[in-house]
């Protein structure tokens, strides 16, 4: 074939880069549904969890996946026995509280104190309510993977992971 | 999910205005133009990302931004009815010299904007020497000279 036109056409170069492409489009897509799985973080299904059961006193749902700087919320849900008094002691640790910046707790804590290797939060409580919520609204500001440990006073420790895309 | 979600659904409100406020607006002739855009790619900046300033979210919406369009140019590829909705159509706005003003006035053109076109595009002088002026789907006007001025 005798090409009349003076241009640097490549064929065989360009239809490689068409099946490139096609693949990279492949890709995309399933980066995509990943995405919408919740595996980026987010409201996707594999996104949400929880660890505790309904059955313990101590409960957390939170976000498995979250991103770096990104407001996210931990719910702890704490089912009280009868003889609580009027303040609920919760503990975290420190390392785990190192990774983020809290924005806000609600309800807002009577007193934090400080342990070797914990903060513990009291909060005041109304007539014995049976199960409250205690909703912290947090900004991750380290990536990685990162293990928290929460608990009551005396109670066992509640273990839970995260991990922070950058 | 987030930014998916967000990315999709600005994309096709973008496109849905866009394709309301007819071809001119994606010309940028003007000032004016040039300024509604600006504008507009400040507005929906804050709506994709939220208060998520990490890489992960703007990668996400990125992706579901180029791939909705690579989506959107296959199926007018494959649809005509496709192509016409989203892509428009163009229309003959000046025939052998006289403007056809009911069109012109339709899709907010005058005779100053078709002589600027024939200038830039053609150096041609005068309305007369126009054969046919077509406000194309990118919102510019061609122009095809008369025979004799070509």
């Amino acid at each position: 074939m005798i090409e009349k036109l003076q241009v640097e056409q490549d064929i065989s170069f360009q239809q490689k880069t068409w099946v490139v492409q096609r693949v990279a489009w492949v890709v995309l897509l399933l980066i995509l549904g990943a995405g919408v799985l919740g595996l980026f973080g987010g409201t996707g299904l594999l996104a949400q969890a929880s660890a505790g059961g309904a059955n313990n006193a101590l409960q957390i749902n939170y976000n498995r996946f979250t991103h770096y700087l990104s407001p996210t919320d931990l719910y702890i849900k704490v089912r009280l026995p009868e003889d609580t008094g009027d303040t609920l002691r919760l503990w975290i640790d420190r390392r785990y509280l190192e990774g983020f910046i809290i924005q806000h707790i609600t309800p807002e804590p009577d007193r934090v104190e400080a342990a070797a290797d914990r903060i513990i939060y009291e909060f005041p409580l109304a007539e014995n309510e049976g199960a409250i919520t205690i909703t912290l609204n947090v900004r991750h500001h380290r990536i990685g993977a990162w293990h928290g440990q929460i608990g009551l006073e005396d109670g066992k420790a509640l273990e839970f992971s995260q991990f922070v895309y950058p | 999910m987030e930014p998916i979600l967000r990315g999709a659904i600005v994309y096709i409100v973008l496109l849905l205005v866009f394709r309301i406020s007819g071809n001119r607006s994606l010309a940028q002739i003007t000032a004016f133009d040039f300024v509604l855009l600006l504008i507009i790619s400040e507005a929906t900046q804050q709506a994709l990302l939220g208060e998520d300033f990490s890489i992960t979210n703007a990668i996400l919406t990125i992706i579901t931004l180029v791939l909705m369009d690579i989506g959107l140019s296959m199926w007018k590829q494959r649809s005509n009815r496709v192509e016409v909705i989203v892509d428009g159509v163009p229309i003959i706005i000046v025939e052998d010299g006289k403007p056809l003003k009911d069109r012109m006035d339709k899709e907010r053109v005058d005779d100053e904007d078709v002589l600027a076109a024939a200038r830039e595009r053609q150096g041609l002088e005068r309305m007369d020497q126009i054969k046919y002026a077509v406000l194309e789907r990118s919102g510019g006007i061609s122009i095809i000279p008369k025979d004799e001025f070509r």
